[in-house]
């Protein structure tokens, strides 16, 4: 077993005793960045040196017994979404190319301050505004999408050439890529951690959070982003707890809301069947799955694109008017429809979105729910070439849709959602499910992903792409 | 009050649009745009369905104290 191989928590007990150092750790994550980025092109940037300084730092600070916490001296990546001082952050982007960052995002400054040590920055698909990141590839399957838009990340994180690292999620941009990863992915309640200094997407869809191998790890790493930020006006002000408090508290007694619409249909079946298992499992460890049907389902994903397009046209007006031969054509497309988009459609979409997020908190106010659990993603990771999935029932839908119909009622509802690995299908490809909460009740999604990971051994499993 | 679905754009509608927004299109963009502009202005006129009655906009996710976990 290499040092890589440790998840988090297992590599952070290991430098606290002093029985590795935060060098010899980066020294093995960089070896394996260098044995598997060839494969999955997951970075734009890697650090080394910068990295290793960090290390030896961290190394010094750990050794007089002055331990920051459970992130302290443990590698981790970045996507280059988010600026770092002295780095260009690219979108992966040739419109970003000589975009250099003089400060850093709030989330690279928490976790420098928390001692971690950021081996390099990540691709993303183009501004995160695609579900594909086709500069990479699966570690799983490199002839398959790692998913996205934080898909650098994922690929890094799952072939272990990092711990943890950091993700955007917009329309399901951490969970999508965890899922077809093998990872846990933890969107956080919109507001939960800053979004300063991290290129937007969609002002009113955008989150910010963690992608690691275990639940522990991803809980960890929220509490070391999460808090509130003045310069994020979508920021609150609330405590941040200890994710892991409570996390082995177990699930007797919760009740989990299973959809009866929207989520099971148009699924490839194999997906569902681990799916089914995973709640089976919820339920054997004593939780009561309650089926529940979806207020408005069918609106959402309609609100999400009526959110997102106008949202990112404005974002990129000036630059889809000087450069736009340097964003890529699906990029390029979707930003010129978006600013065709009348504001009375925009408005409407947010009127929706009132009565969406009005129904989703009926669900899980007292007496009803705790929590809904569902699938991430409606199959595995497609290969880089496949445009269209077509379900049981002969019905065919885009990939960019189906993975996105899956996550978008968090975003559109700003709600809190994990997801978690539930299985391989026959061909060696990972999926998920995720357990959306109410607004910041991250520790008891935490919860409820623990206890179905404490029953499974997915995280032990590991992909070896070269 | 006519509140009926709009038809789907021609390149042309999409090139007279675009110049309202200042942005420059010719017709191979608007060729481009105009199929996922169909899609998207068929999926915003289903939220038309929708009663809103009073309903205000939700601008961003904000949360209220009865939402929160205990």
């Amino acid at each position: 077993m290499s040092l890589y191989d440790l998840t988090m928590a297992e590599a952070a007990a290991r430098l606290k005793s002093g029985d590795i150092s935060a060098v010899e750790l980066t020294e093995s994550c960089l070896a394996r960045i260098g044995e598997t980025e060839g494969a999955l092109n997951a970075y734009v940037t890697v650090t080394g040196e910068e990295a290793l300084e960090a290390a030896a730092a961290a190394g010094k600070e750990l050794a007089a017994g002055r331990v920051r916490g459970p992130m302290h001296g443990i590698p981790v990546c970045v996507k280059d979404l988010c600026d770092m001082t002295g780095l260009a952050t690219t979108a992966s982007s040739k419109v970003r190319h000589d975009h250099m960052a003089d400060s850093d995002a709030a989330v690279v400054a928490r976790l420098k301050d928390a001692g971690a040590v950021i081996v390099g920055k990540t691709h993303t698909h183009e501004f995160a505004y695609g579900i594909s990141t086709p500069t990479t590839r699966n570690p799983w399957n490199t002839d398959c999408i790692p998913g996205g838009s934080s898909g650098g990340t994922a690929a890094s994180v799952a072939a272990r050439g990092c711990f943890a690292g950091i993700g955007t999620d917009t329309g399901g941009s951490i969970r999508i890529p965890a899922a077809l990863c093998g990872l846990v992915g933890l969107k956080p309640t919109y507001g939960r951690v800053s979004r300063a200094g991290v290129t937007s997407l969609s002002w009113s869809l955008d989150h910010v959070g963690p992608l690691a191998r275990t639940v522990e790890d991803a809980a960890n790493m929220l509490g070391v982003l999460a808090g509130y930020d003045a310069r994020d006006p979508g920021s609150v002000d609330l405590p941040v707890p200890d994710y892991t408090a409570g996390m082995n508290d177990g699930i007797a007694g919760l009740r989990l809301g299973r959809p009866t619409n929207f989520y099971f249909d148009g699924m490839d079946d194999e997906a569902r069947g681990l799916v089914e298992a995973a709640l089976a499992a919820l339920q054997a460890a004593g939780a009561e799955i309650v089926p529940v049907e979806l207020p408005l389902a069918k609106t959402y994903m309609a609100v999400e694109f009526g959110l997102c397009l106008p949202e990112a046209s404005a974002y990129h007006e000036k630059e889809l008017r000087t450069r736009a031969d340097l964003y890529g054509e699906d990029v390029r497309t979707f930003l010129e429809a978006g600013e065709l988009i009348p504001a009375t459609d925009y408005i409407r979409a947010l009127r929706v979105r009132e009565q969406i997020k009005q129904g989703w908190a009926a669900l899980m106010a007292p007496g009803g729910v705790d929590a809904i659990v569902a699938p991430t993603v409606p199959a595995a990771a497609a290969r880089v070439d496949r445009d269209m999935f077509t379900w049981p029932d002969g019905e065919e839908e885009t990939t960019t849709n189906a993975y996105v119909r899956h996550s978008c009622p968090a975003n559109v509802t700003g709600l809190p959602s994990i997801t978690v690995p539930c299985g391989f299908t026959a061909a060696g490809l990972p999926v998920g499910f995720q357990t959306i909460g109410r607004p910041y009740a991250e520790a008891d999604i935490v919860r409820i992903a623990r206890s179905y990971e404490a029953t499974v051994d997915w995280s032990a499993r590991a992909p070896d792409p070269r | 009050m006519d509140f009926a679905n709009r038809p789907s754009p021609t390149p042309d509608a999409v090139i007279r649009a675009a110049n309202a927004t200042a942005l420059a299109l010719d017709r191979t963009r608007a060729e481009a745009v105009q199929p996922w502009l169909s899609t998207i202005y068929s999926a915003l006129d289903s939220l038309k369905a929708v009663d809103l009655g009073e309903t205000p906009p939700s601008f961003a996710f904000k949360s209220r104290k009865s939402d929160r976990a205990s």
